[in-house]
């Protein structure tokens, strides 16, 4: 089971509804790992509820009094949900159906493989999955049993899961399902553990920086 | 346990019907829980109609403190309910009371129409999903004992409290977000929510 979780605050802002799409499907993703997490979004959303009772229909100014034909049997106000099953590719056996189904509706492939791999370091290869010049920066990593990073820095707070191996930094040790934040400034070194490949999501604001002068050269020849 | 105390000071008959309200408490839903429930189970339109007249003004204040303007507050209210009565099948008393899943309908519609952005949810029929070794018995039942709690200890919170709360849970705001809204320090609405917060939970784990 998952042992490194969002913060409650992280966990309270999805409850909510206040984060965005791509932080959504990060933590999704770990939720489908972690039943304790499910249980404390639950309570929250319970909370939500709680206050919307007490919300009162003083503040509610104009709102109309009688339900307008929803219950007739013709109503078509609610579009059904279009659950098509997704293409069963390599990426289903190791990424829960949040993240599977993201990565579908951005790319149209559900296989490891086909998506758009670039290097990144020895050993490592990551494929960007949204890059907008305002952010937010969302990929997928893919580092090789032992594959070290470059020492780097972080220009935004970040936010990594875990889908498959596991890596270590000087904070701990992070496993399938396991959530590392990275706060803004903050400078890390993962190393990838021998066994499995390591796969993670990775959602930021803003790119990494190397902290290494020859690093940050390199990686701007690589970007252009 | 609230109560033991009275129980002891008034007798054995208080201590039989502390006993017959705690089973009650394992039992009964609130008021609106139940007229969900007979939408989902009967179709019925009378007990829709109630919980339209209890919901909509609620909802549409809602969406407003969440920056809707007046007519998109209106329409996301009324595709809100059209899906409470569409989707009522899908209600389970088990693990919500009817706000709390109305309340989740509302946050997903308003992010859906407004931002034009969809909100990631859990699979529960994913095969990679790690279910809970020890699930409390009646984990997720909500009496109507365990929701007049909580909603009486929402009121009895203090305003500094309670607009934090207001704003994180129903506007939808991050934490830095209320500290510049309200002028005070990140640390300071921490630790307001971490204090009301722990009230609440109180009262949650208590019933």
């Amino acid at each position: 089971m998952a042992r490194y979780h969002p913060s409650d605050d992280w966990l309270v802002a999805y409850a909510s509804g206040a984060v965005d799409e791509q932080t959504s499907v990060l933590i999704a993703t770990h939720l489908t790992y972690c039943p304790e997490c499910r249980e404390e979004v639950a309570r929250h959303e319970e909370i939500g509820g709680a206050l919307l009772d007490v919300l009162g229909a003083g503040d509610a100014g104009d709102a109309p009094d009688e339900a307008p034909n929803i219950t007739a049997p013709d109503s078509n106000m609610v579009p059904q949900d279009e659950d098509a099953p997704l293409p069963k590719g390599s990426l289903a056996d190791i990424a829960p159906t949040p993240l599977l189904k993201y990565i579908y509706d951005l790319t149209g492939k559900t296989d490891l493989e086909q998506l758009s791999w670039t290097f990144y370091g020895v050993g490592i290869d990551r494929a960007v999955l949204v890059d907008g010049p305002e952010g937010p920066l969302v990929r997928l990593l893919k580092a090789q049993p032992g594959a070290k990073f470059p020492h780097h820095r972080h220009l935004s707070e970040e936010l990594t899961v875990v889908i498959q191996g596991a890596y270590k930094d000087n904070t701990g040790r992070y496993d399938v399902g396991d959530v590392q934040c990275v706060s803004m400034e903050a400078a890390h070194q993962p190393i990838v553990e021998e066994g499995d490949v390591c796969i993670a999501l990775v959602v930021s604001e803003r790119p990494t920086v190397p902290t290494n002068f020859l690093a940050r050269v390199a990686q701007r020849l690589l970007d252009a | 346990m609230k109560g033991t105390g009275m129980q002891a000071a008034s007798g054995s008959i208080d201590a039989e019907s502390t006993a017959r309200l705690a089973s009650k408490r394992r039992a009964r839903s609130d008021e609106r829980t139940v007229l969900l429930l007979r939408v989902k189970r009967e179709r019925c339109e009378a007990s829709f109609n109630e919980l339209y007249r209890y919901y909509a003004p609620r909802l549409c204040a809602f969406l407003r403190q969440k920056g809707a303007s007046d007519r998109i507050s209106q329409e996301v209210m009324q595709d809100v309910m059209a899906r409470v009565w569409e989707k009522a099948h899908q209600f389970d008393a088990a693990t919500a009371n009817a706000s709390t899943w109305i309340f989740t309908i509302a946050r997903n519609r308003f992010i859906d129409h407004v931002r034009k952005e969809s909100r990631s949810e859990v699979d529960m029929n994913d095969p990679l999903l790690v279910r809970d070794p020890t699930p409390a018995p009646d984990a997720g039942l909500q009496s109507a004992e365990a929701s007049l709690a909580l909603r009486t200890a929402i009121a009895a919170l203090p305003q500094a409290q309670a607009e934090i709360l207001k704003l994180i849970y129903l506007r939808g705001m991050k934490q830095q977000a209320v500290a510049t809204q309200l002028s005070i320090s990140l640390n300071t609405v921490k630790s307001r929510l971490r204090l009301a917060l722990e009230k609440l939970r109180r009262e949650m784990e208590n019933i």
